[in-house]
């Protein structure tokens, strides 16, 4: 057991580099969330309550928390699993980068995508998204003034986590009250 | 597959709870009250009716059924989706009343929650609501407190892809649903409010249809029908059988099925049929069609159009056997219509679309009443919005007075050829504010005027629906006297349905 931990203990990225990842994370999936309840909200408006509006609001918090922490606990298991100089080291950015790929792929096939998948279409996406990936991971790593930037960004990022993970966080409980009474 | 009482009441709702709203039926209905049956089918358009004179057989049984019905043969939607159009439907509303305009609308205006069929009926009539269309069962909840029954729009379905249907959202259903299904993992048109996870489950969705669709690919060889699940012909019209037999009179049902909604899916048997090279009339690409499909593409989906109608009719037909043996069909008052019709010119294919040309909004109405033995045809336009004090008419209901309609002809109105019968398409308005961009259009007098109002373009359309009934020739530019004074009364609707908007702006 004690091997176990002492081998997820190297192979996990630094607390520092896994909060800016979260940083970035949160960002993205709870503002997309929040895109998609301000675009829905004059519709809203006029069928729901203030209660109910506020109830749709925390059924979408509370699934954006939780899908924040499916996909931050699958990149850290991308970074266990994969050799440290790949994943691990350079985290925060590298992940950052594996988010906002496959953001703009998910974001991508929702709009061009509405019939059954196709294996050579999204494969392309994919090769695509591993590309740039690699691209702008390299960029990072060797441009000190890149990376300098990406860090920045990540760190003023970190401002949104501190609303974003407490908001979710009292959503769920307000989610959990509704389906419990 | 049957259904059976557990599945009737798979999800109870507040009127079984609250004695003030719907407990109703418990004081003693008159249980020799004739039932109500409204049948909508999906994104059907009358064009393609041989009753209306479509040249191809397309629903032999239900031609049949018609030789014992009123038939209303210019019966227009007053939407050109699902949302505005079913609003309408059920409140008898138009749209700017309703206010139902957009994609992804959260009902009708809190103004009109009141206003519908079923709060119309519940006082009197058990009542029933089923719809597979997502859109459509917005307005099951919303209007739940007027529902004695509900069947979740999955019942019949192979699958079920609703989250929001889980027995731990059973204390949370309408708010699970508009959060759910209605945003955070979308499975239509338009995107999720999940960034990852719900393209993850857009493509597992995908899949697992895929999989379905080669499991059945000997009986649905171009594809299985789906609405927000895999679903079978013959399943779906086997629930619609056990729901209706165990219908109590006096009861309101209204059942709204996704054929011959799009994907079309022919059975085998009706997959190879219409192969006959008849060809429809080119029309020119409009400046506001989204997708610009060449014409060869709009006849290959019109024929298979028309193959699924063909394949739902036999599935209508045993529908009607059943309804008859049941002794359902001689004692009730059966509605069929349709939310709205479907395109397949002028560059467009399906429904997704600005235009309002005659085949998106000219919908079938037939209404049979108890012990019907000859066929009535109407000709005079008539509105969706008509359907639902119609009803309440018939069964001696007082009529609703928000309603904007008016009673059909031949129960209880008179044919009227000055009467206006508006459709309109906002889908890009705000539902705050006065609608800026928009496409509505007027039919009266054998004519029908359209006016686009678009920031990438505005222009009117105007036909002579006697001389040109594929409107192919607009007579707006030569200016005719009538044209003017349509534009006029369609002028003066748009600013009255506006001022309250633009007042507070």
């Amino acid at each position: 057991m004690s091997t176990i931990l002492e081998f997820f203990k190297k192979s996990l990225p630094e607390k520092k580099e896994v909060t800016l990842a979260l940083a970035g994370l949160a960002f993205l999936v709870f503002g997309w969330e929040l895109r998609s309840l301000f675009y829905n909200f004059p519709a809203f408006a006029l069928s729901y309550s203030v209660g109910e509006i506020f109830a749709i609001a925390a059924y979408m918090m509370s699934a954006a928390l939780l899908e924040t922490a499916i996909v931050m606990s699958f990149a850290l298991f991308m970074a266990v699993i994969l050799p440290r100089k790949l994943f691990a080291e350079g985290f925060s950015y590298k992940a950052f980068f594996l988010f906002v790929g496959l953001a703009a792929i998910s974001i991508h096939l929702q709009f061009v995508m509405n019939n059954q998948p196709k294996i050579a279409f999204l494969t392309r996406e994919l090769v695509i998204g591993l590309a740039i990936w690699i691209l702008l991971s390299l960029l990072t790593h060797f441009v000190p003034l890149v990376k300098k930037i990406i860090l920045d960004i990540l760190d003023r990022l970190t401002i949104f986590s501190y609303i974003y993970i407490p908001l979710g966080a009292l959503s769920l409980l307000v989610v959990t009250f509704r389906l419990l009474w | 597959m049957t259904l059976g009482a557990a599945a009737l009441a798979a999800r109870p709702l507040a009127s079984h709870l609250d004695p003030s709203t719907g407990s109703g039926h418990r004081l003693g209905r008159d249980s020799s009250a004739p039932n109500v049956f409204v049948f909508v089918f999906d994104a059907w358009c009358a064009d393609h009716l041989s009753i209306h004179g479509y040249p191809r057989d397309t629903m032999p049984n239900l031609a049949r059924f018609a030789e014992r019905a009123f038939v209303y043969h210019n019966h227009i939607a007053s939407g050109s989706f699902t949302v505005p159009g079913t609003a309408s439907l059920l409140t008898g509303l138009h749209p700017w009343a309703h206010r139902a305009v957009q994609l992804t609308a959260g009902g009708v205006t809190r103004a009109h929650k009141d206003h519908n069929a079923f709060a119309a009926f519940s006082q009197n009539y058990n009542t029933m609501g089923y719809t597979q269309n997502p859109y459509a069962d917005i307005f099951l909840y919303q209007f739940e407190k007027y529902l004695h029954t509900y069947i979740p729009e999955s019942a019949f379905n192979l699958e079920s892809r609703m989250l929001s249907s889980l027995p731990i959202f059973n204390n949370d259903a309408q708010m699970a649903f508009a959060s759910i299904e209605n945003n955070i993992l979308r499975n239509g048109k338009g995107t999720s409010g999940s960034l990852y996870l719900g393209m993850g489950a857009r493509l597992d969705g995908l899949s697992k249809y895929a999989k379905t669709r080669r499991a059945y690919i000997g009986e649905y060889p171009a594809g299985v029908p789906i609405a927000s699940g895999v679903f079978l012909l013959d399943e779906l019209v086997n629930g619609l059988g056990a729901a209706i037999r165990e219908i109590k009179a006096p009861t309101f049902s209204y059942f709204h099925v996704y054929p011959p909604h799009e994907p079309y899916a022919p059975r085998s048997e009706f997959a190879r049929l219409f192969e006959d090279g008849w060809t429809f009339p080119e029309k020119p690409v409009h400046p506001l069609s989204l997708t610009l499909y060449p014409r060869e593409e709009a006849l290959a989906n019109r024929q298979r159009y028309d193959q699924y109608l063909a394949a739902w009719d036999a599935e209508f037909g045993r529908l009607l056997e059943e309804m008859k043996s049941s002794g359902q069909l001689e004692t009730s008052i059966i509605v069929l219509t349709s939310d709205h019709g479907e395109l397949f010119e002028r560059g467009e294919i399906g429904h997704n679309s600005f235009l309002l040309s005659s085949p998106i909004v000219h919908v079938p109405l037939f209404i049979s009443l108890p012990g019907q033995m000859e066929r009535k045809d109407f000709y005079e336009f008539t509105s969706a919005v008509d359907v639902m004090p119609t009803l309440t008419n018939l069964v001696g209901l007082e009529a609703p007075a928000w309603a904007d309609g008016r009673l059909l002809p031949g129960l209880g109105g008179e044919e009227d050829p000055n009467r206006s019968v508006f459709s309109l398409d906002a889908k890009t308005a705000s539902s705050f504010a006065a609608f800026k961009q928009y496409s509505i259009s007027i039919t009266r007098q054998r004519h029908r005027l359209i006016r686009y109002q678009y920031s990438n373009y505005e222009g009117f359309e105007f036909y002579n629906l006697d001389d040109d009934p594929e409107e192919l020739k607009n007579l707006f530019p030569s200016n005719p006297s009538l044209a003017a004074d349509m534009k006029g009364e369609l002028d003066q609707t748009v600013a009255d349905f506006n001022r309250p908007y633009e007042k507070k702006n």
